[in-house]
């Protein structure tokens, strides 16, 4: 892959440090009045998502990483993974569930995620930011707890996702989500 | 609001290049403005030098200029305008940006001290000045004396900050320290004017001994954490200086930079002048404290 000086360094790039790719976060530029000048560089660790800060002279050279983003849209769960279809090249792909972790609650048939790859190999998915989702478990309202200042009430939606929805929601409704919060945003 | 000050900032711009102006027309200093495209480069070991196709730079400092205008007319002379330095670019570094620079014959450092405060105040009436050695602003907000503190002492501070960094260098350390560590404390109720830098950061400045210990002739001012103003009573030796240029070429070969030409009219042209002191003061950083923004392009309209 191709290499670049610490300050060309954006937002956004993906960059290869001891071997493991990580996503920039942001690039601070300084430089005392006759000194070197440093980049201070926040990146996000792909494999782990940890957020580390790492130091550059600015003219040190950081390799960018071999990271690909495909839309895939789940077909169906296996024992062992979940498979996926590339959009375009209509390509089939099991992902492992070690790699799709926290994101198993928010897998459903026929919907579009993004896989990113590092190396050709998938390392994470990142589902649609909001999602609409059958309620299929919660607790019917009760009348006049409002009053009491309880306006959320526990759910299961039809991927296994645990959300708080109002408590006029009821079984059997499609509501939207946000996927990166779990937060409730409207009934649909 | 954003139209506002977009419209607004020309004429902000326009009042402070004016109030400079005016601050040296009654000191009757003469306005210069040299060629900003130079056949060398000055002394400056990190900074990255705009290249022009047919040869030569973009200045990153009128100093060569300054210096041969100085020991041509023997004048006190001031600039006002634009240098170029290559790959700086942050919340207070453009590429291009405006300088004040100006030089005075038979200026103590003391003297440029206050006359650099006193230009200050134009913009920061009412802020106090206060005096502070190198060594000391180090201490006091990490600990650590810079003078005797090993690489290997200054790599176990900044693992204790959570800063990893490749630099190996004690100068180098030395320089990451003080962006982010001591920088950020200096100026926030006063102007704050450190004075006693080590020797080896001399630049372009006369040495000094006291105590037994060398330091050089040069003072950094900062207000809110921001670096302001630099200056030096200015080195004159030859020799000296010839001395430094290779140090800093040793410097650049190692971070693989390109090599600062040496020629005899370089040489002669940064030291054929009266005995002097000069400063150069960010104009664009001035302006950004002044108006209370955080990021220095918000002052370009």
């Amino acid at each position: 892959m191709p290499s670049l000086t610490a300050n060309e360094i954006k937002p956004g790039m993906k960059v290869e440090i001891d071997k493991d790719p990580y996503a920039v976060i942001s690039n601070q530029f300084v430089k005392p009045g006759k000194g070197q000048a440093f980049c201070r560089i926040r990146v996000k660790n792909l494999m782990t998502s940890r957020v580390v800060e790492k130091t550059y002279k600015s003219g040190e050279k950081l390799e960018l990483a071999d990271v690909t983003e495909t839309q895939m849209r789940m077909l169906y769960e296996e024992p062992d993974g979940v498979v996926f279809m590339d959009e375009t090249s209509y390509e089939q792909l099991t992902i492992p569930f070690s790699v799709i972790g926290d994101h198993k609650p928010w897998l459903k048939e026929d919907t579009l995620y993004e896989v990113i790859f590092y190396k050709e190999q998938p390392i994470d998915l990142i589902p649609p930011t909001f999602m609409s989702l059958q309620v299929t478990e919660t607790a019917p309202g009760v009348r006049g707890d409002t009053a009491s200042g309880r306006v959320l009430k526990p759910a299961i939606l039809e991927t296994g996702a645990k959300v708080q929805i109002p408590i006029f929601i009821e079984e059997g409704e499609m509501i939207k989500v946000d996927t990166r919060t779990g937060d409730y945003v409207s009934r649909v | 609001v954003t139209t506002f000050l977009g419209c607004d900032i020309i004429e902000k711009r326009s009042l402070a290049l004016k109030k400079v102006r005016r601050f040296f027309e009654e000191k009757d200093l003469c306005e210069v403005d040299p060629f900003h495209l130079v056949p060398y480069s000055s002394l400056d070991t990190h900074i990255a030098l705009f290249h022009v196709e047919n040869g030569g730079y973009l200045h990153s400092s009128p100093e060569l200029m300054m210096k041969k205008l100085l020991g041509k007319y023997k004048k006190d002379i001031y600039f006002l305008g634009h240098v170029f330095r290559k790959e700086e670019q942050g919340s207070k570094h453009l590429c291009e940006f405006t300088m004040i620079e100006w030089y005075r014959i038979d200026f103590t450092l003391n003297q440029m001290i206050q006359e650099s405060v006193e230009l200050l105040g134009l913009f920061f009436p009412n802020i106090p000045a206060q005096k502070m050695r190198y060594c000391d602003a180090f201490m006091k907000y990490t600990g650590i004396n810079p003078m005797t503190a090993s690489a290997e002492e200054l790599q176990n501070y900044l693992r204790t900050k959570n800063t990893f960094c490749h630099a190996e260098a004690k100068e180098d350390l030395l320089d990451l320290i003080l962006s982010l560590f001591v920088e950020p404390h200096l100026g926030n109720d006063s102007l704050t004017v450190i004075t006693h830098y080590p020797a080896d950061q001399a630049a372009l400045s006369n040495v000094f001994e006291e105590d037994g210990l060398l330091y050089a002739s040069r003072f950094e001012i900062y207000f809110k954490g921001t670096e302001l103003a630099n200056g030096y009573h200015e080195l004159r030796d030859p020799m000296l200086l010839k001395k430094r240029f290779l140090e800093s070429n040793r410097i650049r070969e190692k971070n693989n930079q390109e090599l600062l030409a040496i020629t005899d009219d370089l040489i002669q042209g940064l030291t054929h002048f009266p005995d002097a002191s000069g400063v150069s003061i960010g104009f664009d950083r001035v302006l950004m404290l002044y108006l209370n923004l955080s990021d220095i392009s918000q002052i370009y309209p």
